[in-house]
């Protein structure tokens, strides 16, 4: 519960830093936070519906700092945790090499989705002609934050989910007497 | 089995969430053509604390650009000002020459009656925060509805128009910006009256799209908002045509248009209340109702 919270205002803190940056800085230099948020939480929290509430607050607090529509940055920010989770299990995304590569990678598919459901939903919105201008620097800057991102939330997660589990329990064994 | 229980619940709770985003995807989409966004109550509410928490993060970023823009200004203040004595100069010669005229035509009283009735009440508005997303362009004021922002309403600069408001809140608004590809005004090349469409392509350039036949635009030409969709009203500064491209053997010509406002310097606009006099009456309807502000165009195809 504790854990939750935290990773929620956290999560809202960043969002909206991300959007008052968005002002002095053109948003294709700034990394996503949403989306490295997401991933960190993928790979660090244990519980599966935390990280799935945390996507759907995180994609719904995106899309109203957004020109998207109510609902579409949810389905991306599920997809991000949904895929960063089944490939942690298979895959070591604990490095930060292997870390930058995969958000990197992430970052494109994440574009390309956005543009197909913008072209299903808002026919005449979605990616600008010039696309890699923008892509380019925006992958590279998520890349490289990742790595730090994701160690700040796995220190947090450590430190919180031992917190909500509580002291171990210290049982003793029930004697019976006849 | 207790495993493959919490599996079938997380599969059942992630398909309810990825149902309710589609549907919520689905029935924004709908109000957003019709013209009628409003954002539901708990989706205002989040929006509300959102901008209240970032007008406290943007003190220290405000104070940093204007201690900024103080050294710029300072620095360009004696140019500056040589060419504004020259530009007053020119406007109060051209303003004696236009008050000759009006009164030789007998118009000028009449002209000032109007005025009073003309006027668009404009309602000063900060910029809170910018579009999170590379992809898009908008932006979030710091006036909703509390203030009688609504959906559909003009959003201009000093120095043109910026955009439409999208969604309100109670104490915010959603505006997506003329550069967006959503966006779409009509528009009228001021020397030439030549009419097209003025859309967005998500960058720092516009594009307008115009019948090639018998349209005369050339780069450097002026283009204003014609009024004819019903959202914004006429007159209104949208940019400068860059380049013309060459029609080919195609209906429509395009001509790239380099913005009137300057975005990257965008801090407070105007959100114009509602629309003057004269284009109530064009779009109210046989009935007498007026066409709900943004109903016609303005919010892109």
């Amino acid at each position: 519960m504790k854990l939750g919270l935290v990773l929620a205002g956290v999560g809202l803190l960043g969002l909206m830093a991300n959007s008052v940056a968005a002002l002095v800085v053109p948003a294709r230099f700034l990394p996503d936070a949403g989306m490295l948020l997401v991933v960190a939480v993928a790979l660090s929290v244990r519980s599966p519906v935390v990280g799935v509430l945390f996507s759907v607050l995180l994609g719904y607090t995106t899309d109203l700092l957004s020109g998207t529509l109510l609902g579409e940055h949810v389905l991306l920010r599920l997809g991000a945790y949904g895929l960063a989770r089944v490939l942690s299990v298979r895959l070591n995304l604990h490095g930060a090499l292997p870390l930058a590569l995969f958000v990197l990678v992430l970052s494109v598919l994440h574009a390309g989705a956005l543009w197909v459901l913008a072209t299903f939903f808002l026919p005449g919105a979605g990616l600008a002609p010039d696309v890699l201008r923008d892509l380019a620097p925006h992958a590279l800057s998520n890349a490289l934050l990742a790595p730090a991102v994701t160690a700040v939330v796995a220190a947090v997660a450590r430190r919180l989910e031992s917190d909500d589990a509580g002291p171990p329990l210290r049982l003793e064994p029930r004697q019976f007497s006849l | 089995m207790a495993e493959t229980r919490n599996r079938v619940s997380l599969t059942l709770l992630v398909a309810v969430l990825v149902g309710v985003a589609t549907v919520t995807m689905v029935v924004d989409r709908r109000a957003l053509r019709d013209g009628t966004r409003e954002l539901p109550a708990w989706a205002g509410g989040l929006l509300d604390a959102v901008v209240s928490v970032q007008q406290v993060l943007l003190f220290p970023v405000d104070f940093v650009r204007g201690a900024w823009r103080r050294t710029s200004v300072l620095m360009d203040v004696e140019q500056e000002n040589q060419q504004l004595r020259g530009r007053i100069a020119r406007l109060e010669e051209d303003n004696l020459q236009l008050r000759e005229a009006l009164v030789a035509s007998g118009r000028l009283e009449r002209i000032a009656e109007m005025r009073q009735d003309l006027e668009v009440p404009m309602l000063p508005a900060e910029l809170v925060g910018s579009d999170v997303s590379p992809w898009f362009r908008s932006v979030l004021l710091d006036r909703g509805r509390g203030d009688g922002v609504r959906s559909g309403m003009p959003v201009i600069s000093e120095q043109g128009l910026a955009g439409l408001v999208v969604a309100t809140s109670g104490s915010a608004a959603k505006t997506m910006l003329l550069l967006d590809r959503q966006t779409a005004v009509d528009a009228t090349v001021q020397r030439s009256r030549a009419r097209g469409i003025v859309r967005g392509r998500g960058d720092d350039v516009l594009l307008f799209e115009f019948v090639a036949r018998g349209s005369d635009v050339r780069p450097g030409d002026i283009v204003i908002t014609s009024g004819l969709d019903g959202v914004h009203p006429k007159g209104l500064r949208v940019g400068t045509v860059t380049a013309v491209e060459p029609s080919g053997s195609k209906l429509l010509q395009t001509a790239l248009v380099a913005p009137a406002v300057d975005f990257g310097r965008l801090e407070q606009v105007f959100v114009m209340l509602r629309r003057g006099p004269t284009l109530e009456l064009l779009y109210a309807t046989e009935s007498g109702d007026e066409v709900p502000l943004g109903q016609t165009a303005g919010n892109g195809p």
